[in-house]
């Protein structure tokens, strides 16, 4: 008995740290996005921020859509982060909801 | 070795199930983007993609490219299902393709679209081409189009360099490998102006320590040194666009036996005076160019003038054999294509070919084609292509090629082709690795090769769970009306190239699938038959040293945002004839084996690091070398290799980013 209510709070404590803040941000670029080229050093530079979890480009809406986990980063670091490889981005208000963490 | 082969297939287990999040694999861009009510699914991209156009090929690209060390062509094949590579020498290590179950020399071989690695060259060329310098292969099965020559007959390879215009910036690669491999590699590039780019492409490998696993006296693979370099220029501009380049390469390989070998085998030879050594140095020169004339962008119309031009020493030593050649090859090629209108494509041009070898072994190739393609919204494409070409030695002939492709749907395709090749065979300087066996080498007054290919082939694109199933079924049927035959069985002392004097002929059939198991994590099952049987001395037999199938299972994933990347490919080839045994030293067939290679690569944002194995089960093909014990014996041979001959091997490496976004 004493072991299962061991290995319960165990799980429990696995299962909250686990449970993260999961959010999204859409932006758009300057330059625009042109091309699979430009959406290659878009997603190849962004994927090494810490925190960043999805990254959706969507070439003809110019749209990047970041999905993070806002523990660890937050929509103003991910936006800076875009001046590391010669773009500039701004941040699209949307309608859509975040993604929920799955 | 099972905990190594267990440790990998979990990894592949927990990686596949510990992703959480749908995401695009940055380093594999999106090849398909489908707009669903303002969502963007994006689809991983696979390494390899099939050709659009009427011939059946495949385009690998460096995603597939990096799913192995890749160190050179030679080893960029290990994940593909149609092309084989197999040692084709156990002392000096000289490699050869096959296609369609057929040798390499059939396969044309072209660099940025031009014919190159002809004659000398082709023995050892799978080694002049590093893996880092490739942007893609394009590989091709079955008559191809007549623009770059008559002489593909089971298909061609081409080989796409990294470019000049490619972002600015310096990628070095090193890599090390426990069966005493160093290598580096670099290539640097500048935009000297919007305009102007130019670019070098390094290389050095040093394949050293006396190897001699199986204790025959014999290193089991030759050490190599090569340094290769290129330095390339682009100018690009709205109408009129340059781009050449030189390149210098410099190999020394040395084998067979040596002091150390010898003594620690269980052959000794006191006698060290009579070592045989095996030595082949290479010095090659080859450089190119190409202008294209941009007349019409709206219909495509160009002119483009473009050449090369190499020389080739070699200067081999076989035992007390010696083969020396200064080979030179020039070719130039006047092409016009334009688009009449959205359905009909014109393609036309003159071609010069030149060989040189010796003053007996020389030839001049003038040519001309015609290619006209029909294009009826992408669902019908009909390819039709005639050369007409002169020979110096062989006088004209007419090479016509046809290719059909149909698409009733988005979920089926169908290729039809057919189509002549020819060949002029430089025996000697094609083969002068056979040297190194004990037997006489003869080499007959040889026709020009000529033969037909016919080939069929259907893709599926199912959908099945969300996701596409792809699948591939071919057929190819290859038979030569002449051929230079390379004849081990009909007289034991010798190996006799002679003219075919019967029939001789080649079928495969192919059947592969890809799919995406779960996200991340791609699958590719595939299988060959091969029959390929030639006329030896009057006898129709299965061509020797040729497996009779291969199957191939590789396994690809990558976490959701593609830091971590494993890789597995599961090879089985199966058995097949020896050339006919003299006095009991070798079987009369060999059986099936298994090949298993695995890479496991971290990305990070300036450098990636990487480890892997090949051959991780071990296996060895037990006797390399015919009566090793007496090397100076005409029973002596190491060229009937069909397996591996070194065990297992690791590999550890780094690609390092400077400059590159």
């Amino acid at each position: 008995m004493r072991k299962v209510l061991v290995l319960s709070a165990m799980m429990l404590t696995a299962v909250v740290s686990m449970a993260k803040d999961i959010k999204t941000v859409v932006v758009t670029t300057q330059p625009q996005m042109h091309c699979e080229s430009c959406e290659k050093k878009i997603t190849g530079n962004l994927r090494f921020e810490k925190g960043v979890k999805q990254i959706e480009c969507d070439i003809e809406g110019q749209r990047v859509t970041i999905t993070y986990d806002a523990d660890k980063t937050n929509s103003e670091a991910i936006i800076k982060s875009f001046s590391k490889f010669g773009y500039k981005a701004s941040e699209v208000k949307t309608e859509k909801p975040s993604l929920p963490a799955k | 070795m099972k905990l190594i082969l267990t440790s990998i297939a979990m990894m592949l287990t927990l990686s596949a199930m510990g992703q959480d999040i749908d995401s695009l694999q940055a380093d594999t861009v999106a090849d398909k983007a489908v707009d669903l009510q303002n969502v963007t699914i994006t689809s991983r991209r696979s390494g390899t993609r099939r050709m659009g156009g009427a011939v059946n090929g495949v385009l690998i690209n460096r995603e597939e490219l990096f799913k192995a060390a890749c160190c050179n062509l030679g080893e960029s094949f290990t994940t593909n299902p149609s092309v084989d590579v197999n040692y084709s020498d156990a002392a000096t290590g000289a490699k050869q393709i096959k296609l369609l179950g057929l040798s390499g020399t059939y396969v044309q071989m072209l660099t940025e679209n031009l014919p190159n690695f002809r004659g000398a060259a082709a023995p050892y060329s799978l080694d002049y081409v590093p893996g880092p310098w490739m942007n893609s292969i394009q590989v091709s099965k079955g008559a191809s189009s007549v623009r770059n020559g008559y002489e593909s007959i089971t298909g061609q390879i081409d080989i796409e360099y990294l470019k000049p215009d490619n972002d600015e910036g310096v990628t070095v690669n090193l890599y090390g490998g426990t069966l005493g491999r160093l290598e580096a590699n670099a290539d640097a590039n500048v935009h000297l102006d919007d305009k102007l780019s130019t670019e070098i492409l390094a290389h050095y490998q040093d394949d050293f320590g006396h190897h001699d696993v199986n204790d025959d006296g014999f290193l089991d693979q030759p050490n190599v040194r090569q340094w290769n370099l290129q330095n390339r220029w682009k100018w690009k501009g709205d109408h009129y666009m340059f781009h050449g380049g030189f390149g210098i390469v410099k190999e020394k390989r040395e084998g067979g036996q040596t002091e150390h070998t010898v003594s620690h085998s269980q052959h000794p030879t006191p006698n060290t005076q009579h070592l045989y050594k095996i030595g082949v140095e290479t010095d090659r020169y080859e450089g190119y160019m190409k202008h294209a004339f941009i007349l019409d962008p709206e219909h495509g119309t160009n002119i483009a003038v473009m050449g090369n031009a190499s020389m080739h020493l070699l200067d081999a030593n076989y035992g007390n054999k010696h083969y020396s050649v200064n080979q030179k090859n020039a070719y130039a090629q006047l092409l016009f294509e334009t688009n009449f209108n959205e359905q009909h494509n014109l393609s036309t041009g003159l071609s010069l070919n030149y060989d040189y070898l010796t003053k007996e072994d020389k030839e001049t190739t003038p040519g001309a084609y015609v290619q006209y393609t029909y294009n009826l919204n992408d669902k019908i494409v009909a390819m039709a292509g005639i050369r007409a070409d002169h020979s110096s030695r062989y006088g004209t002939f007419v090479t016509p090629r046809f290719h059909l492709k149909l698409t009733p749907s988005e979920i089926v395709s169908l290729r039809l082709s057919a189509g002549k090749g020819y060949r002029t065979v430089h025996a000697l300087a094609e083969n002068n690795n056979l040297l190194a066996s004990g037997r006489q080498l003869v080499i007959d007054d040889l026709e020009q090769e000529r033969a037909w290919n016919y080939g069929i082939s259907s893709s599926f694109y199912i959908p099945l769970f969300d996701k596409t199933l792809k699948l591939n079924a071919e057929y190819y049927h290859t038979h030569f009306s002449q051929q230079a035959v390379i004849d081990y069985d009909s007289n034991p002392s010798l190996i006799r190239i002679t003219n075919l004097d019967g029939k001789s002929y080649s079928n495969t059939v192919q059947i592969d699938a890809t799919y995406p198991i779960v996200k991340g994590l791609e699958l590719t099952a595939a299988w060959r038959w091969n029959d390929v049987k030639c006329t030896y001395g009057g006898e129709l037999m299965e061509k020797p040293l040729t497996s009779r199938y291969k199957g191939l299972i590789t396994a690809s994933y990558k976490t959701p945002l593609g830091l971590w990347q494993v890789d597995a490919t599961l090879q089985l080839n199966g058995g097949g004839r020896m050339p006919t045994p003299v006095n009991g030293l070798w079987e009369d067939s060999f059986k099936a084996y298994e090949q298993v290679s695995a890479q496991i690569t971290r990305w990070f944002r300036h450098f990636s690091i990487y480890i892997g194995g090949e051959n991780l089960t071990g296996f060895r093909q037990k006797q390399t070398i015919i009566n090793a014990a007496d090397p100076w014996s005409s029973t002596f041979d190491p060229t009937m290799v069909w397996g591996p001959v070194h065990g297992a091997m690791f590999y550890a490496g780094v690609r390092i980013n400077v400059g590159r976004l």
